[in-house]
């Protein structure tokens, strides 16, 4: 659709104005205009009779009456569907509460194993430490009688500990 | 001195919103009260905007069960007509989208002897014979024309013309039914009965039947094109 399509036209305006006029949503100075071009103008008067005539015609359709049983089946209809409704809700509810429940326990196992697997890493990792430090806590008594870790080093730097080194102590 | 603006209260100046509470509350006659006050209204303006009796009591069903469903939640903010209302435009929208698909996947049209059907072969040519008085023709034969001539409008100046029409509604309130703005609904009811002008016209002057009038052929296809903007 173009822009030149969508442009109203002078009439399509003026139709607006009739039709808004025989509806009574025009204030009153927009009504006293209309009126005085109805006084004035044959064509507009024709349009407005027109439309008029044809919104008559409307009165043809009727109205439609409801059959004796129509408000009894309706609010049966309602009432059951409500209820079917509202049980679907419970159970839904409970649906929903006994999943809240599975997962609260899920949860509860996974924190479980975290912990554990946390714990057994510090326990783990203390005895690792011990294992390394083995030879050297075997000979603690020996190496607290040195003075320093600087005479330990020229020591091991005259090749002194060599065999213990090749031996893998 | 400072000026507040308290929210209107439609509690107090329509009875329908305060039944609606009573609904609210619990209280099952308010909702019969309700149905009863409401179901010719809406099969009235459902019937002529599906052209189907029996699917406009379907619709009318539905909307009571939404405005049943929606109780609990209910907060008056419109008059209880038009929250009503608006409720039916969107059941009607739904139903018509939904018979869209069906017609897509080649589900087969419902038919049935509705009264809004257009008048039968048989009952044309019994008038033509000169057994039906010919007042009764003249009325039934302007029903249909009618009929015919609102249907071949599209959907929303359908419903906006019926709701003016029926329910003699305000364009503010026809406006908030469907979701429109107020020029909006002015340009569509002024297109709506143009439409109307046009098609009937022929038939105003001169009494020929609707399928002999070029307009209606095409009054489908030139609403499309005159939607209002929102």
């Amino acid at each position: 659709m173009t822009d030149e399509d969508r442009t109203v036209t002078r009439e399509e305006t003026m139709d607006e104005e009739i039709v808004a006029y025989l509806d009574g949503e025009l204030d009153r100075e927009a009504a006293l205009a209309i009126e005085r071009r109805l006084a004035d103008d044959p064509v507009y008067r024709a349009r407005l009779t027109r439309l008029q005539q044809a919104w008559d015609l409307l009165d043809n359709l009727g109205r439609t009456e409801a059959d004796e049983n129509f408000t009894q089946s309706t609010v049966a209809m309602v009432t059951v569907k409500a209820s079917d409704e509202s049980t679907e809700g419970l159970h839904q509810a409970r649906r929903r509460k006994m999943l809240g429940w599975a997962g609260l326990g899920g949860l509860a196992v996974v924190a479980a194993v975290a912990a554990f697997v946390v714990v057994d890493r510090r326990l783990n990792s203390e005895n690792r430490a011990l294992a390394r430090d083995y030879p050297v806590i075997e000979r603690i008594d020996e190496y607290s009688n040195v003075e320093s870790v600087e005479f330990l080093k020229r020591l091991q730097m005259e090749g002194l500990f060599a065999a213990e080194v090749s031996d893998g102590g | 001195m400072a000026l507040t603006t308290e929210p209107f209260r439609y509690d107090l100046h329509d009875p329908d919103v305060r039944l609606m509470l009573q609904v609210r509350e619990g209280n099952a006659a308010a909702f019969e009260e309700l149905v009863l006050r409401y179901q010719n209204r809406l099969l009235t303006i459902l019937e002529h905007l599906v052209g189907n009796r029996e699917q406009a009591e379907d619709l009318t069903q539905e909307v009571f069960l939404r405005v049943f469903r929606a109780r609990a939640t209910y907060q008056p903010g419109a008059k209880f007509s038009t929250w009503l209302f608006t409720i039916a435009n969107n059941v009607a929208s739904n139903a018509r989208r939904s018979y869209a698909r069906r017609k897509e996947v080649g589900v087969p049209e419902r038919h049935n002897g509705s009264d809004s059907s257009p008048m039968q072969l048989d009952q044309l040519a019994k008038a033509a014979s000169g057994l039906m008085p010919t007042r009764a023709l003249d009325r039934a034969e302007q029903a249909e024309m009618v009929r015919e001539a609102v249907k071949s409008l599209n959907e929303r100046q359908r419903m906006a013309l019926l709701l003016s029409k029926f329910e003699g509604m305000s364009y503010q309130d026809i406006a908030e039914t469907m979701g429109l703005s107020v020029q909006a609904i002015k340009s569509l009811l002024s297109r709506a009965r143009v439409n109307l002008k046009e098609i009937l016209t022929p038939y105003i002057e001169q009494g020929i039947k609707l399928e002999d009038s070029p307009r209606s052929a095409n009054a489908r296809e030139d609403d499309s094109l005159e939607e209002p903007e929102e």
